[in-house]
């Protein structure tokens, strides 16, 4: 299964991103857009799989420190 | 990465064969870029669609106009594209110009071009191929567009 992502991000402005992915992410991860560096805060998915496609709304939050 | 692999693991390409995919990857050539460059420009003439193999892109449009200053803006960066993903597309639809601006974000960002009218020649010769790539394409927009509205709505603009 390959996993297209939409990111979104939470508590500072910046446009988000698709990337696809082999393993869906999980809440708590990691996950590098760039150079910018953001935490997993939550997993839905955003329409249903299609084929090898699975498609996933992620929201994300910059890392604290 | 292989650009049939690359292809492969994109949704545009998803539901052609081996052979299908192949055809496509021998139209394809492959550009690299460094955090900066514009690799195309709002307004300008489209003649090629473009898949990211690695590195990062940010989609840049105009988001205000500035009165009393003709042709001046606000730029606003409305998404950024990883692996596998698509830009350029609406060329291969409406032919039209260039909708947004598109700027490399990532050193070592490398994409596969496929230029336009090769593509549709491919497209109307081989029928199964132009359905899928229309349906995929169709897709991949509406992906595009989900992601703005929820991007737009944690800024309390939704669509």
């Amino acid at each position: 299964m390959i996993y297209k992502v939409s990111y979104v991000i939470v508590g500072e402005p910046h446009p988000g991103a698709i990337v696809n992915l082999d393993e869906a992410p999980k809440v708590g991860d990691h996950v590098q857009l760039g150079s910018e560096t953001f935490e997993v805060v939550e997993v839905l998915e955003l329409v249903p799989p299609r084929g090898d496609f699975a498609f996933l709304h992620v929201t994300c939050q910059p890392v604290s420190e | 990465m292989s650009v049939i692999e690359l292809l492969r693991r994109s949704e545009l390409f998803a539901d052609l064969d081996p052979d299908q995919i192949g055809q496509i990857a021998a139209l394809s050539q492959t550009q690299s870029y460094k955090s900066g460059d514009v690799i195309i420009q709002e307004g300008e003439p489209s003649d090629e669609i473009y898949i990211v193999c690695t590195g990062m892109v940010e989609v840049i449009v105009p988001q205000v106009s500035i009165p009393d200053v003709p042709g001046a803006s606000d730029l606003s960066s409305i998404v950024r594209l990883g692996q596998g993903q698509v830009f350029g597309e609406m060329s291969l639809v409406d032919r039209g110009a260039r909708s947004a601006t598109v700027r490399c974000v990532d050193d070592d960002t490398t994409l596969y071009c496929i230029p336009r009218e090769d593509l549709w020649r491919l497209c109307d010769g081989d029928h199964h191929i132009g359905y899928a790539l229309m349906r995929n394409i169709a897709s991949d927009l509406s992906f595009k567009l989900r992601h703005r509205n929820l991007q737009a709505g944690l800024r309390g603009g939704g669509a």
